[in-house]
């Protein structure tokens, strides 16, 4: 079987991480996938939500029972590095680490001048002297540098080799994603996608023969698809705007075209509507970008080159590229797999999943989440409720009180990750070009950055349910919900707590509205 | 059985027995056994049939009425609506028992009938009237309103 292991790098890297988790979450990734990131802003916002998104899909998927006939939620096992050991390779031990520092310019300069004349060639005073804590500021030249020695044999990196003996060629699939117009992924890309770094890394037994591998090597290289706002009152001695990323994508295009690189497949992503994101920042945690659905893209990508059939031979080169058919994104554009005779199942399959899991987030966080808060006593006449729970209510037992102080740390799991996802679904609905999930029908306000989200009242809003997809539908509403999704929703496995059969009642009850309410071709 | 039409069928056919049960194969015990001073048996039987229909087809229309209400899809938004609808129906059966009983009795004053037959009628009537209407409701409310009835 082969071995799925997913590196993201720098800000991208880690936001495309975030759509990855939320897509495994709703059902679509593999069975196995291996995580880690590398980025040395370690307070970088965006590696901070994604960081914390990975614990709490980890802690959710270990205590939520998913029924086991009708439930793919969660069925991705996200494998990160063991216990404290690091998943972020953060490259540099130390804060205020700078280029000079870590080729020891001082020393060179007493005991190898003529090194220390190249490295005056290479780099400019300003970028041998800038703390790189905040990543590489768009001058991908230094992160070659401070990236062309990995540890391997230690964390994160060692999860990568872990059972590589048992692999067989092509086993290993590594996919690598960031952005080509930034800092640290434009750094870390051609870097670890290098053929000695872990391609053909003999030492840790990946070459087979001079062209023969364990390791099948993709990567998504972003291009530019996003803006920020920038300030021109900042200070800082040196970052990247949105006005360099077209130079930086053409140089390094000219520099991936030249050089003979370790990638087996590659895929191309970008766009052209140039959302904004948030507003400028060199990192840390004012960098905290709100997702886009390019990510949803990239994460799509991986799982494309995750789930192709095994190859034993030499692989063949290949490149992916997609573009819009005209400047809006609907649910039959998203580019979903190499393999057109598929195209409109895997299509159809990822519309009704992410559909699934949004109107089970939806529903869960608004109507299930009052009617936890309720006694059993006055909800028992709800139909659905009473069929699931009024026959063997025992207040004390964790197996049939939905209520019991014991369930109390699932809700609040699940009260995390799925509000977690929702903001994900509703921040990718930027502007009325992206035709995926509808925010106005799920959100009461304005989409927070911080703090819980503060959702529409579905049994006030009754309609809004119908609607929470920019597509066709059969615009049905709470009551069908109520009626043809949770009263016919009965979720009885024995083993199953009551928190846990909760949960099940209201993602099965998702499915089965959606059945009825959305059109899929 | 509580998918429409099968509930409605099931209620007029339950009413209808319970009715013919009562009037008709019962009507000679329930009329010739009381004392009557002038009122013939026969005509005492014409009365039961008809206050005895009218208890048995008030309960049925308000059985159908709950069943219509209960597939509304509105109620499942608000049961607390549905409980009180439920109850007012009840206890509108209740009171109907007790007045087509005072019927009975205003109807038959003048015949000495003892206590214990009129006793008899309103038990008969209750099981036409708000016992029926508890039983249909109780077995056979839509999916919504099932754990609305008394007892659930």
């Amino acid at each position: 079987m082969p071995k799925n292991v997913l590196i993201g790098i720098g800000g991208t890297g880690s936001r495309v991480i975030e759509s990855v988790v939320h897509l495994c979450a709703a059902g679509l990734g593999p069975d196995q996938l291996n995580i880690f990131i590398i980025d040395p802003d370690e307070g970088n916002g965006n590696l901070t939500r994604t960081k914390s998104l990975i614990k709490r899909y980890t802690e959710l998927r270990k205590l939520y029972q998913r029924a086991k006939k009708d439930n793919p939620a969660f069925r991705t096992e996200i494998i990160i590095p063991p216990g404290d050991e690091p998943f972020v390779w953060n490259i540099f031990e130390e804060k205020d680490y700078t280029l000079g520092k870590f080729i020891n310019y001082d020393n060179l300069k007493k005991n190898d001048p003529s090194l220390a004349n190249l490295a005056n060639i290479l780099f400019t005073e300003k970028e041998l002297e800038t703390s790189l804590n905040k990543g590489f500021r768009g001058h991908p030249s230094i992160g070659a540098v401070v990236m062309a020695d990995p540890p391997m044999d230690e964390y994160p990196f060692k999860l990568l080799w872990d059972n590589i003996g048992s692999l067989h060629a092509n086993d290993l699939r590594v996919f690598l994603v960031g952005s080509i117009f930034g800092g640290t992924g434009a750094a870390g890309f051609p870097t670890l996608g290098s053929r000695q770094l872990i391609k053909f890394n003999e030492k840790m037994q990946a070459k087979l023969t001079a062209d023969k591998s364990k390791v099948l090597l993709g990567g998504a290289l972003v291009l530019p698809y996003f803006s920020f706002s920038v300030d021109s009152n900042n200070t800082e001695p040196m970052f990247v705007t949105p006005n360099d990323f077209p130079i930086a994508t053409k140089a390094a295009l000219q520099y991936y075209n030249d050089k003979e690189l370790g990638f087996d497949q590659y895929y191309f992503i970008g766009d052209s509507l140039a959302q904004k994101v948030g507003e400028f920042s060199t990192g840390s945690s004012t960098q905290d970008n709100l997702p886009h659905y390019v990510e949803l893209v990239s994460a799509l990508a991986s799982f494309d080159f995750f789930g192709q059939p095994s190859i034993d031979d030499v692989p063949d080169k290949k490149f992916f590229i997609s573009c819009r058919e005209d400047d809006r994104i609907s649910w039959d554009m998203i580019p979903i797999t190499r393999n057109s005779s598929n195209l409109q199942e895997e299509r159809k399959a990822l519309k009704e999943k992410l559909a699934d899991f949004t109107l089970f987030a939806y529903t869960f966080l608004s109507y299930g989440k009052s009617i936890l808060e309720k006694s059993h006593k006055d909800v028992r006449a709800e139909a659905w409720y009473g069929d699931n729970f009024n026959k063997e209510f025992k207040e004390d037992n964790k197996m049939y009180n939905p209520r019991h102080e014991e369930n109390n740390t699932l809700y609040q799991l699940a009260d995390e990750y799925l509000n977690d996802f929702l903001f994900w679904a509703c921040a990718m609905d930027a502007n009325e070009k992206i035709q995926l999930v509808d925010k106005s029908k799920i959100l009461n306000g304005e989409l927070t950055h911080k703090g819980k989200l503060k959702l529409t009242d579905p049994q006030e809003f009754v309609a809004n349910i119908g609607e929470i997809l920019k597509d066709r539908s059969n615009r049905k509403d709470f009551y069908v919900f109520k009626k043809l999704g949770l009263e016919e929703s009965v979720v009885d496995e024995e083993s199953m707590t009551a928190g846990s059969r909760f949960l099940n009642i209201f993602y099965r009850a998702s499915r089965k509205f959606n059945e009825v309410n959305l059109v899929i071709n | 059985m509580n998918k429409s039409p099968v509930n409605y069928l099931l209620t007029i056919a339950l009413g209808a027995i319970l009715w013919i049960a009562f009037a008709i194969m019962m009507g000679t015990y329930l009329t010739e056994n009381p004392n009557l001073a002038e009122k013939d048996p026969a005509d005492l039987a014409g009365e039961l049939r008809l206050i005895f229909g009218v208890g048995a087809l008030l309960s049925i229309i308000s059985c159908c009425y709950w069943y219509y209400y209960g597939n509304m899809n509105k109620v499942s938004n608000n049961l607390g609506a549905a409980k009180k609808k439920w109850w007012m129906l009840f206890v509108l059966q209740i009171i109907l028992c007790v007045v087509l009983t005072v019927a009975i009795v205003l109807m038959n004053m003048s015949q000495g009938i003892e206590a214990k037959w009129y006793a008899i009628y309103f038990a008969l009537l209750a099981v036409l009237t708000f016992i029926l209407f508890w039983i249909c409701t109780f077995l056979m409310s839509p999916r919504t309103v099932k754990f609305i009835p008394l007892g659930k």
